[in-house]
């Protein structure tokens, strides 16, 4: 982990997955942000400091998590953040993103988190 | 046509009639098959029935009769649909027509009786049952898909529970308790889906890529020991492993097999694995183990919920894994087969085409 504190986005539309996930992501010492849905997300990305991390769900209402994904991908602000995709349907993923599968191993997410802060 | 003859015909309630020679002029009809036909039996007998029903020389009928007269042999065509009633009035109904050959003196097949037998009611029943247990099949896929939230959510708070309470052995093994639960009830949902995808035509979706079933297989049976306390496997390789397969697929059809030989297999001697990769059409593995399989058992050993169907000696799962395992091989166009005796023991045999291997 770096000197400042690194942020993540957890786009998750179960809240308490969401809720878990920040416990356990704040426990790293990690800044933790969450949407519940991909529209929020895109929101939040474009008016927030930008994440070191977003931690994705797939299928999720109002807009998707391969939706915002390819919002993201269009966006050359927000092309370069890394997606690790949380999906119980790993081949549903957008090609080349990592995929903790669902139900989550909360030591494979923090481990893959790690990667990229 | 004798007076008696006539006289027994028009007792009939069912459709029957004597359709004689290659026009299948009609000798006799019933009223009931006048009735099918939308005419009086006056205008019927003596004409040919592909003139009185003009349709039926380009259906199946006019093939059915023809191969009756052909080969002398009778035909029974099931759950035909036929529409009946007057225009605007339509109903349908189903008929099943068994097509016996008449023969005249000498012993040749000049004619063809059919019977006919309504069979709306039972139609109509079997698709009532097809229709609820598709609704069944596709509660089952979204109460499962369903379950998956909740379930997550459990065993993430469990797990964080774990990582923050990590030397406390009051909550400890607690913990450890709901997590292997959910993990069990997580595979229980896993299969669950896989059955209805299964069931309802949607198959089951492959990616295909370049895969080494070598190091796949031994990967497996590493993690099957690792969840079978007190099981253990010796792995023999031949030859080359590679071919293109579902990589996930595979190794859930691979941990199937070998999680059915721990399960059932005897403990007291290892499970022996092998892979034969020596044919470069095919690899050909075998899983093989002390226990015995009662012969009733074995035919529909592959069948869906075969664990409960029989006694519900364990819960670890629903009956599934091998019919998945069995699904997934055939996917890939391969075949999974069974033997089992008290002097060999159990072995399970899969064949599985390379299906080309490009590097």
């Amino acid at each position: 982990m770096g000197v400042s504190q690194p942020q993540i986005l957890i786009v998750e539309d179960d809240p308490e997955i969401r809720a878990s996930l920040r416990d356990a992501f704040e426990d790293q010492g990690y800044l933790v942000r969450c949407a519940e849905n991909g529209q929020v997300a895109l929101e939040s990305l474009r008016t927030h400091a930008r994440p070191s991390a977003v931690v994705l769900d797939l299928l999720m209402p109002v807009m998707t998590g391969n939706e915002l994904y390819s919002a993201m991908q269009a966006d050359p602000a927000l092309a370069g953040i890394p997606v690790i995709v949380s999906t119980s349907e790993p081949h549903r993923a957008p090609t080349g993103c990592p995929v903790v599968k669902k139900p989550i191993n909360l030591r494979a997410m923090l481990a893959t988190i790690e990667r990229f802060c | 046509m004798s007076a008696g003859c006539l006289s027994l015909l028009m007792q009939f309630t069912t459709p029957v009639c004597v359709l004689r020679g290659p026009a299948h002029m009609v000798e006799l009809a019933s009223p009931a098959c006048c009735e099918l036909w939308g005419c009086r039996m006056e205008d019927a007998v003596g004409r040919s029935l592909m003139e009185l029903r003009p349709q039926a020389a380009l259906s199946p009928y006019r093939e059915l009769l023809d191969g009756v007269l052909r080969t002398g042999e009778r035909v029974t065509d099931h759950a035909v649909p036929i529409e009946l009633g007057p225009e605007g009035q339509r109903r349908k109904v189903y008929f099943n027509f068994v097509y016996s050959p008449l023969r005249n003196e000498a012993g040749a097949v000049d004619g063809v009786l059919v019977n006919g037998f309504e069979v709306t009611d039972e139609v109509r029943a079997s698709e009532a049952l097809a229709q609820t247990v598709q609704y069944n099949e596709m509660f089952a896929g979204i109460l499962a898909h369903d379950l998956r939230s909740p379930l997550g959510a459990i065993s993430t708070a469990a797990q964080l529970v774990q990582m923050r309470r990590p030397d406390d052995e009051r909550i400890v093994p607690s913990v450890s308790r709901i997590l292997s639960s959910s993990a069990r009830m997580a595979r229980m949902i896993d299969q669950l889906l896989d059955f209805t995808r299964i069931r309802l035509g949607g198959g089951l979706r492959l990616q295909r890529n370049r895969v080494d079933l070598v190091e796949m297989l031994r990967g497996v049976i590493s993690e099957t020991e690792s969840a079978s306390p007190g099981w253990r496997a010796r792995v023999e390789t031949m030859g080359d492993g590679w071919g293109r397969w579902d990589p996930d697929r595979m190794a859930q059809a691979l941990s199937n097999l070998a999680g059915n030989a721990a399960q059932h297999g005897a403990k007291e001697a290892p499970a022996m694995v092998r892979l034969d990769g020596s044919d470069p059409e095919r690899v050909t593995l075998t899983f093989e183990n002390r226990g015995v399989i009662p012969t009733d058992l074995l035919p529909n050993l592959f069948d869906p919920f075969h664990a409960i169907q029989r006694v519900r000696s364990n819960a670890n799962g629903l009956g599934l894994g091998l019919f998945i395992a069995r699904e997934i091989v055939s996917a890939h166009g391969g075949e999974v087969d069974v033997a089992s005796a008290e002097e060999t023991g159990t072995r399970f045999t899969v064949v599985l085409p390379r299906a080309s291997a490009p590097a």
